[in-house]
């Protein structure tokens, strides 16, 4: 089970890291090895802040002026050329994989470059909502993917207000191993039936 | 034994037998001696390895307790760091004396030590090998275990715990910039120049070609060429957003405590 | 979706179905709520302007979407019976009609969330804005029930004694017998009066009412 979730106080300031404040940070490093250390950096920034903010997704183009990127008391933003390559690291092996790009040629800047960041992965989502079906009963039951996510009886939950498509891939992970099944008449239409 | 003359008078008394019972006598005398000594001895050791035992929280709790622990010590001609806390074949007398002082005093600086090579070793990538002290301690409190985890841990303490992985040939040194004590976790020497950036860098945070140029009447090459270099070493971080001119930042400024 | 679905029934896709219908009309009654509390609003605007008339409007096509929701919420509600019943076999037909039902309201309710711009014009003075508040005003007396029309008149009155701390004077009102109360059916006729009075330019013969 990943660990749990603070309660979303997204209007609270996002506590950012000692090296947000320090103005080399926003260059990429031309030493190889300093490279690498600050890459991680921005790695574990990027996954905080997303976490922070339940954000599923980053689109280079519309985080580019956000604060995560910019830090107006220092004057300092990434370019987006360098914000792609931090999350394509990100996406890679050795970056931990946390990111993944959407669509063939998000990386590439096609549509302003989209990616989900998995500050949780759908495998951990998987297993928070198992253990919320088990917690409350409801194996056997019909659910639709929208009380899921939005209804009024999940309002406090980790998972409640998730991004649809990735609350969709996280039960994805579940019918996989044989333990619910998604069923249904069109997208906006789904109910899962966990075993 | 023949005695072809003998003497008359007091030279009637061989001087052999003489000097055996002297000898004899000496013999008791020092053995007594030796005996009381031992005696003594091992009440003291017995005295200090209780201490130890019943101090242990506060070796454990207290750097100043546990500083003057280690002076007396030392004093006395014992190291307690000298020996692993796993070894049970001593050669030198430190491994005796560390197992009559108790596990906590040795486990404490041990672990301290295996610690700081941890810390030193993550934050490599980041700045080059060469920490400050204060950082060093800062990250170590954050940690678990026996060490960190809240306990307090001083200079003295971190000091100590480089010392003893002296011997092992790893690299580990204290070395002086400016008024900064910084570990050196990378066998890299600096160079007089590399040492003299690395001070100026300290006052503000950065320093710029121009900067050296002016405060240390460098030529523009000679400057160019150290800050270079510092940077091929992962000494200085590079800032390319400012307008005028390029800007080479210390890591240790990242998690400078005073600043924004 | 498909075809593996040994491990889901047929009642469990009625039961899908249900859940699905149930959660539009929860989105729905969120989106509703923005428009009837607007509604009241302008009501009470219409009754300080004195315009009793518009003020009517409102109110009425407020009670109009509110019974909507009600209406869909009491079959769901008998829906979700059904649809858990252990014999599912047999109240199948039931309640797949009840699904289609159901579809039908709630499309009758997405056409009424047209937006707030819907509801302000109901305040409008245009020819355009009086063309569609007659507009409204027709289908809205094909589908309210009378005990809707007088729920959405008493809710008038209360209202006007609030903006105005006075009874408003219905006009036509029995000039005979003040304290007697109107008979259902006089309600009726009166209010059939009144409709015909807003619509200058219907043609149709009056007939003379008793």
């Amino acid at each position: 089970m990943p660990d749990p979730l603070p309660p979303a106080y997204t209007n609270e300031t996002f506590p950012f890291p000692p090296h947000y404040s320090f103005p080399p940070f926003f260059t990429l490093q031309p030493n190889p090895l300093t490279r690498t250390s600050q890459l991680q950096s921005w790695s574990s920034l990027i996954l905080s802040y997303t976490r922070h903010h339940r954000l599923s997704t980053l689109s280079v183009v519309e985080s580019y002026n956000t604060p995560l990127f910019h830090n107006p008391s220092l004057n300092r933003r990434l370019p987006t050329s360098d914000i792609r390559e931090i999350l394509t690291y990100m996406s890679s092996k050795d970056g931990g994989e946390r990111v993944e790009w959407i669509g063939k040629h998000g990386k590439d800047g096609g549509a302003g470059g989209k990616c989900w960041v998995y500050w949780r992965r759908p495998e951990e989502w998987a297993d928070v909502l198992e253990s919320w079906v088990e917690r409350t009963g409801q194996k056997g039951v019909v659910l639709t993917l929208y009380e899921i996510g939005e209804g009024d009886a999940t309002v406090g939950a980790e998972f409640h207000g998730l991004d649809p498509e990735l609350l969709q891939k996280s039960l994805g992970v579940l019918v996989k191993k044989g333990r619910a099944q998604i069923f249904g008449a069109g997208e906006d239409q789904l109910g899962v039936k966990f075993f | 034994m023949s005695s072809s003359r003998r003497g008359v008078g007091l030279s009637a008394f061989s001087t052999t037998a003489l000097n055996n019972a002297y000898a004899n006598h000496g013999t008791t005398l020092r053995t007594a001696h030796l005996e009381s000594l031992r005696t003594q001895l091992s009440v003291f050791q017995q005295l200090l390895h209780q201490f130890s035992i019943t101090h242990a929280k506060e070796i454990r709790s207290n750097p100043t307790f546990r500083a003057e622990f280690a002076r007396m010590c030392n004093a006395i001609g014992v190291d307690p760091l000298a020996s692993s806390h796993t070894s049970k074949d001593s050669k030198s007398g430190g491994s005796f004396w560390s197992q009559m002082l108790g596990g906590s005093v040795n486990d404490f600086y041990f672990e301290l030590a295996v610690r700081v090579v941890e810390v030193c070793r993550n934050y490599r990538g980041e700045n080059g090998g060469l920490m400050g002290i204060e950082d060093v301690k800062r990250v170590v409190r954050k940690g678990r275990g026996v060490v960190g985890g809240g306990i307090e841990v001083s200079d003295d303490d971190v000091r100590r715990a480089v010392k003893s992985l002296e011997p092992l040939g790893s690299g580990f040194t204290i070395i002086d910039i400016g008024s900064t004590a910084m570990i050196r976790s990378v066998p890299k020497e600096l160079s007089t120049d590399q040492s003299t950036v690395l001070e100026a860098v300290q006052i503000q945070g950065f320093v710029t070609v121009s900067m050296l140029q002016i405060n240390l009447s460098w030529e523009k090459a000679r400057a160019g060429a150290v800050i270079e270099d510092l940077v091929a070493d992962s000494l200085l971080w590079v800032d390319l957003q400012v307008e005028d001119e390029t800007e080479y930042w210390t890591p240790g400024f990242i998690h400078h405590s005073d600043g924004t | 979706m498909g075809s593996q679905n040994s491990k889901v029934s047929a009642q469990d896709k009625a039961i899908l179905d249900m859940k699905v219908q149930r959660d539009k009309l929860h989105q729905y009654q969120k989106r509703i709520k923005v428009l009837t509390d607007r509604e009241t609003e302008i009501a009470r605007e219409c009754l300080r302007r004195n315009d009793k008339s518009k003020a009517l409007l409102a109110l009425r096509r407020k009670k109009y979407q509110e019974s909507l929701l009600q209406k869909t919420d009491e079959q769901l509600a008998s829906l979700e019976i059904l649809t858990n019943d252990v014999e599912f076999a047999v109240v199948q037909r039931d309640v797949l009609y009840g699904l289609q039902q159901g579809t039908k309201v709630l499309k009758e309710i997405h056409k009424e969330m047209g937006g707030i711009e819907g509801v302000e014009r109901l305040l409008g003075e245009s020819a355009d804005a009086q063309a569609y508040q007659k507009e409204i005003s027709e289908m809205l007396s094909g589908r309210m029930t009378n005990q809707d029309e007088d729920e959405v008149e008493d809710e008038l009155e209360a209202l006007a004694k609030e903006v105005n701390g006075v009874d408003i004077e219905l006009p036509d009102a029995p000039t005979q017998d003040l304290e007697r109360k109107e008979t259902a059916k006089e309600r009726r006729e009166r209010r059939t009066r009144e409709r015909e009075a807003e619509q200058p330019h219907q043609q149709r013969a009056e007939p003379m009412l008793a």
